[in-house]
């Protein structure tokens, strides 16, 4: 291990630095020398090798703690509570929602929904802004790498609404054909929805270049963070999108949690899709006052343990330094895709160096349903099939999906090595 | 040598590999070995449609004996497959249809199948007894 030269902790104890930089500071000196792995209770206690960090991170201590210690401290339902309990749990709540909006950037214009994760995200958007912009004859855009919940909620809502729904394809480096994408914006078109990085090859949309074609032509993007929020920096002020989604458990946050951050503009002309307690203001007979935002849109009991804990996630993922988690995951998924297609018998769909940590392969003639099983004999966990991505898949002609790696921040170049002495071993075996 | 004699040969083959790895592989590389069945075959109508991966089938009966002809398109489950048409083929419909088949109990291949894939495949088993049972009259 490299050990941090003294002028990167001199410059992180400078108290003249604003926290997110001096953070950053300690992050990129403390994660020269740390292995982060004993921070996570249940990768320490195994010698398991944790490659499936797209389908959900693991959990460090201090995550589980700050959940814990809300149940044992204070836990009583949020909001309009006459008792300390009640008082502090909101409180607690609350800013979380800070935390998510300083993380993401999201500024004044914008506004923190909390979800039960990223699909109730963009369930939500695309129910709620389709039910305000959606009209018959108009069109939605999304491109045809998209993950399913960012692919059927809009699909199924233009069918039921009679309008199109235009699929941009994606050419042989993974990308979006802007091309095509600046020919189907027409007036006609009322939302373009992108996955900021793609599940299945770990590809960076253009998504600025997204933005700009789209807000040029006054429409509106959305975009699916889930594979984008633990691994790069995101600022959707910057981005300049107008809805961004994530969830929780795919960065080191629990389960049942996750985010809408959109511009408010948007949201206070968007009718509430779900109706209940919490989000009302008055109710009568004939009719409901709804709250303001951002209760509008946060029906029923929300999850505030989770949201405590979701918030946790996020000041370790600060305190780790976003600039240097992603300069470093950056460098272990070049590693991962150089030694992974070295390999005798691999075979890359997409032959190039993913964006972020995510490495779809293949291994014939084995299905990878059959070279996930033997990996798995192998200690590794990784994921296999079509990653609830079937058209693009059927497009790639990959009728059985392939076998995913995908790295968190707790992977090293050890585990990218025992990957691939296990598929050596697989690949002279065949 | 009888069903019984046939799965215990396979079940002491498998237990004799020193890890669940060599013993997949080996499965694997006996689906790799079987005939299968030819591409025109493997459509609709010879797909069984219980099992998660594509899993298509030819049970016939030629001169009172059985003939059990597999495919899959993952190897696991050809290799299962492969293993039922082993001991089903050559043998008559009688003597499949009474026949206890726990042979993949006994390999424990099956606790690594996912739950649809390991019911698909007790389902075949089920069908082919059935079947054979219904040939024997």
């Amino acid at each position: 291990m490299i050990a941090p030269s003294i002028t990167l902790f001199q410059a992180a104890v400078n108290p003249n630095l604003k926290r997110k930089e001096a953070s950053a500071r300690w992050g990129e000196a403390m994660v020269c020398i740390m292995n982060l792995r004993t921070e996570f209770p249940l990768l320490a206690q195994t010698d398991l090798i944790y490659l499936d960090s797209a389908a959900t991170t693991q959990k460090p201590q201090a995550v589980l703690d700050e959940m814990e210690k809300a149940y044992r401290e204070c836990n009583a339902n949020v909001h309009r509570s006459p008792h300390a309990l009640g008082r502090e749990m909101t409180r607690r709540y609350e800013a979380a929602r800070a935390e998510a909006a300083a993380f993401f950037g999201a500024g004044e214009d914008y506004q923190v929904i909390f979800t039960s994760g990223a699909t109730d995200a963009l369930n939500l958007a695309a129910r709620s802004f389709l039910e305000g912009f959606g009209a018959p004859g108009r069109q939605v855009i999304v491109l045809l790498s998209e993950h399913h919940s960012n692919f059927v909620p809009w699909q199924q809502l233009c069918c039921r609404r009679g309008m199109a729904l235009r699929v941009i394809p994606v050419g042989e480096d993974g990308r979006p054909d802007l091309g095509e994408l600046a020919k189907a914006l027409t007036r006609k078109t009322c939302i373009v929805a992108a996955a900021h990085v793609t599940n299945t090859f770990g590809v960076e949309n253009p998504v600025e270049e997204i933005v700009r074609l789209a807000h040029a032509q006054g429409v509106p993007v959305l975009l699916d963070g889930a594979q984008a929020a633990a691994h790069r920096p995101v600022d959707v002020g910057a981005l300049g999108c107008d809805f961004y989604c994530v969830s929780a458990h795919k960065l080191y946050g629990p389960t049942g949690i996750g985010a809408l951050i959109a511009r408010k503009q948007w949201l206070e002309a968007m009718p509430p899709v779900s109706f209940g307690g919490e989000m009302v203001d008055r109710v009568t007979v004939e009719e409901t006052r709804f709250a303001p935002l951002p209760a509008r849109f946060e029906a029923g009991t929300p999850n505030y343990i989770g949201a405590v804990g979701f918030a946790r996630a996020l000041s370790w993922l600060t305190d780790q330094g976003m600039e240097q988690v992603s300069r470093r995951e950056q460098a272990l998924a070049r590693l991962l895709w150089e030694e992974v297609r070295r390999i005798p018998g691999v075979v890359l769909p997409l032959d190039r160096c993913p964006d972020t940590g995510i490495l779809s392969f293949l291994l014939p003639p084995l299905s990878p349903y059959d070279a996930a099983l033997l990996l798995d004999k192998q200690g590794i966990a990784l994921r296999e099939g079509l990653h609830c991505a079937h058209p693009l898949m059927r497009a790639m002609g990959l009728p059985q999906g392939t076998v995913r790696a995908s790295l968190g921040i707790y992977n090293t170049e050890e585990d990218i090595e025992r990957l691939c002495t296990a598929l050596r071993r697989i690949s002279a075996a065949f | 040598m009888t069903i019984q004699e046939q799965q215990r040969e396979y079940a002491d083959r498998f237990a004799a590999l020193p890890d669940d790895f060599d013993r997949y592989t080996l499965l694997m590389q006996m689906a790799m070995e079987s005939p299968g069945l030819p591409e025109e075959e493997k459509g609709e109508g010879s797909r069984f449609p219980g099992c998660r991966s594509n899993l298509w089938y030819r049970l016939e009966e030629e001169g009172g004996r059985l003939r059990l002809l597999t495919d899959s398109d993952t190897l696991i489950v050809k290799g299962l497959a492969a293993l039922l048409a082993d001991l089903v083929t050559g043998r008559t419909p009688a003597e499949v249809a009474s026949a206890e088949i726990g042979v993949f109990d006994a390999l424990e291949i099956d606790m690594a199948l996912t739950p649809e894939r390991r019911e698909g495949f007790a389902r075949l088993v089920e069908l082919v007894q059935r079947r054979a049972g219904e040939l024997a009259g």
